[in-house]
């Protein structure tokens, strides 16, 4: 098919860009603990974004010697601990839940001094 | 770096880290041979630690990078580990005096396996010199942490320190990938060497900036360095008594492990040339974090009355005095590094013993009077005349009462700082006006404990077996390293000894400069397709 434009390494940033601020601004605003996860999982996933781009247009892995797809491999280890940590994190709500009926974080503040 | 498949040797060097991941797994199975057994899994665990340590000592000569240079095995990540896996089986002691009757036989496991697996997130965080092991090694450390903080999971105060703790933690460990990424893009290479080598040659391009500074907010949260401090007291008062003695010594212990290690590849590859090399500013910045987190942990800690949260503000200004000296690490100096990193090691020997006496002296208290607020402490000299004693001497040790073991910790800490040219001396004053300052909070349990008349029909009790053996063991140590603290010292600067990095920085920064053109990315604008 014939490309419309090429897209390049700064279109990805500009995308991760888009997603840090994003999440950031989620983290920042949003006051539902899922919210706030949500708006990690944003960070993450424009970490991942940029260390895919990287690895595909600055830093090609140049076979058979030189460097490897260290950026791809990172993103690999990213989705899985990404995983990891909302799972653990959901697990923390729930019992948060348990204990004071809601997820709004503001409530979380017994613990003052 | 080409990743190349271990060698049995490099498996060799791992033996910690496997055998902590074989009792993990022996732990999750114990229940599978007999469900209510309180005592195999702790046996499975206590054995994993004792094999590690073993596996450590054992280890203790070799000195290479393993890992397609992602670990380096050295004296200073293999003794730290030493005292990270003692002091781990210390907690699982302490655990067995404190919250194991409150524990139900089937979340023993599920304990004992979290334990683990945070002692293998922070054995890994002493070694650990790429930015994906980095990366894994915080989060495997931090993740069982957020579940045992609200390891009681009925009790209000406990699900919402977990809660706080998983959404500070997680948020700042996000950013700190987010500015691996960046990292990654400005230098090609996930190799702390590596970046290290693009910093010094390519400078400090904006890019590697944002980047780095990403990566020091992950370890500011760790560190709970200012302003990423203000879950520490929230977590520590709300965890389970054993979780935060664990927390405050090994988890911030990791942290500053892998702060020096970071600092030290930086100063190794700037060759003592700071300037030019655009790093002057992260020495000055690390220390002026540290002596801010100092100070504001003791003035937050000024107005604090129960004492677990008393003793996570006191954690937190520890923390700022490590990090002071830390940022020394990366300046010039007649051979300075290695002082400062045996300095610090001393200083950690010292706190961990510290932090466990009196959180062990604070459980006793807790078990016998149901009290942890320091205005309950009244009449305690009469009540029980030992434990006063003890809690006492490690509370003046944690303020550096000349005798005892923190007060040659402290000395170390200045003896090393007076090696730094100009700021060394900014940062001994720094430590001697917060030291002054943290005589009054110290003192106050003391003074409610034996100035105070308390209620005089109120029973009297002694500390008994285990818990008295560990307080007494505890002032024992503190004792020594404080009267004569040569042995302790003159071992902690032989094995204060860090991968030397020469060479390998030569190479880096050669091949990277060959192949890269000094290692620094210009990002293309839009519609141009470089690379492929």
């Amino acid at each position: 098919m014939h490309q419309v434009f090429n897209v390049s390494l700064t279109h990805f940033l500009l995308v991760s860009i888009v997603l840090v601020s994003a999440g950031v601004a989620t983290i920042l605003t949003k006051r539902n603990a899922i919210g706030i996860l949500i708006g990690v999982e944003l960070i993450l996933n424009a970490a991942g974004v940029n260390f895919v781009a990287f690895n595909h247009y600055a830093w090609p892995a140049a076979y058979p010697v030189g460097e490897a797809n260290d950026g791809v491999l990172f993103t690999l280890f990213i989705i899985v601990l990404a995983a990891a940590e909302a799972a653990l994190a959901l697990a923390i709500f729930l019992n948060f839940y348990n204990n004071f009926n809601t997820v709004d974080v503001d409530k979380a503040s017994e613990l003052r001094g | 770096m080409i990743p190349q498949l271990p060698d049995p040797d490099e498996l060799r060097l791992l033996l910690p880290e496997i055998s902590l991941i074989t009792a993990m797994c022996a732990v999750l199975l114990v229940p599978f041979i007999q469900r209510k057994s309180v005592a195999l899994p702790v046996v499975a665990a206590l054995g994993g630690l004792l094999l590690a340590t073993l596996a450590t000592v054992a280890n203790l000569g070799d000195y290479r990078m393993i890992f397609s240079g992602s670990l380096a095995i050295d004296h200073f990540s293999q003794f730290f580990k030493i005292l990270l896996l003692l002091f781990s089986v210390l907690v699982v002691v302490l655990w067995g005096i404190t919250s194991r009757k409150q524990t139900h036989a089937y979340d023993v496991p599920d304990f004992l396996c979290l334990l683990l697996g945070a002692v293998f997130g922070m054995s890994l965080m002493a070694s650990a010199t790429s930015l994906i092991m980095i990366f894994v090694a915080i989060e495997s450390a931090s993740l069982p942490s957020y579940a045992l903080a609200g390891f009681r999971k009925h009790e209000r105060v406990g699900s919402e320190g977990s809660l706080k703790y998983i959404i500070f933690g997680s948020a700042s460990s996000a950013l700190m990938v987010y500015g691996m990424s960046l990292i990654y893009g400005s230098a090609g290479t996930l190799d702390l060497f590596g970046v290290a080598g693009a910093v010094t040659t390519g400078g400090l391009t904006p890019l590697m900036a944002v980047g780095l500074a990403g990566l020091f907010v992950g370890l500011s949260f760790k560190l709970s360095a200012v302003p990423l401090h203000f879950w520490c007291p929230d977590v520590f008062q709300a965890a389970p008594i054993e979780v935060t003695t664990f927390l405050s010594v090994a988890s911030k212990g990791a942290a500053v492990c892998l702060l020096v290690r970071v600092l030290h590849v930086f100063g190794v590859a700037s060759m003592g040339d700071l300037g030019a090399a655009g790093l002057g500013g992260l020495s000055v910045g690390v220390a002026i974090v540290g002596a801010i987190t100092a100070t504001w942990g003791n003035l937050l800690a000024l107005r604090q009355t129960n004492l677990k949260r008393l003793l996570a503000c006191s954690s937190i200004s520890h923390a700022g005095y490590m990090i002071m000296a830390a940022s020394l690490i990366i300046s010039p100096g007649r051979g300075s590094a290695q002082s400062v990193a045996g300095a610090i090691l001393f200083y950690l020997l010292i706190y961990l013993f510290m932090n466990l006496g009196a959180f062990t002296a604070a459980a006793i208290i807790d078990q016998e009077t149901g009290q942890d607020d320091i205005r309950g402490y009244t009449g305690l000299a009469r009540r029980c005349p030992t434990l006063a004693v003890l809690m006492s001497l490690f509370l003046l040790s944690l303020f550096g009462m000349p005798g005892l073991g923190g007060f040659m910790g402290k000395i170390y800490l200045m003896e090393s700082m007076t090696k730094a040219e100009n700021t060394g001396f900014v940062l001994i004053t720094v430590l001697l006006l917060n030291t002054l300052l943290s005589l009054y909070y110290y003192m106050r349990p003391v003074y409610y404990m034996v100035l105070v008349a308390g209620d005089e029909r109120r029973p009297v009790f002694f500390p008994r077996g285990i818990g008295l053996a560990m307080l007494l063991g505890c002032a024992a140590v503190l004792l020594w390293t404080g009267l004569s603290p040569s042995a302790a010292g003159g071992m902690t600067q032989d094995y204060a000894r860090m991968f030397s990095f020469t060479r390998n920085v030569v190479d880096v920064t050669d091949s990277l400069a060959a192949s890269q053109d000094a290692g620094v990315l210009v990002i293309p604008p839009l519609h141009e397709t470089p690379g492929r």
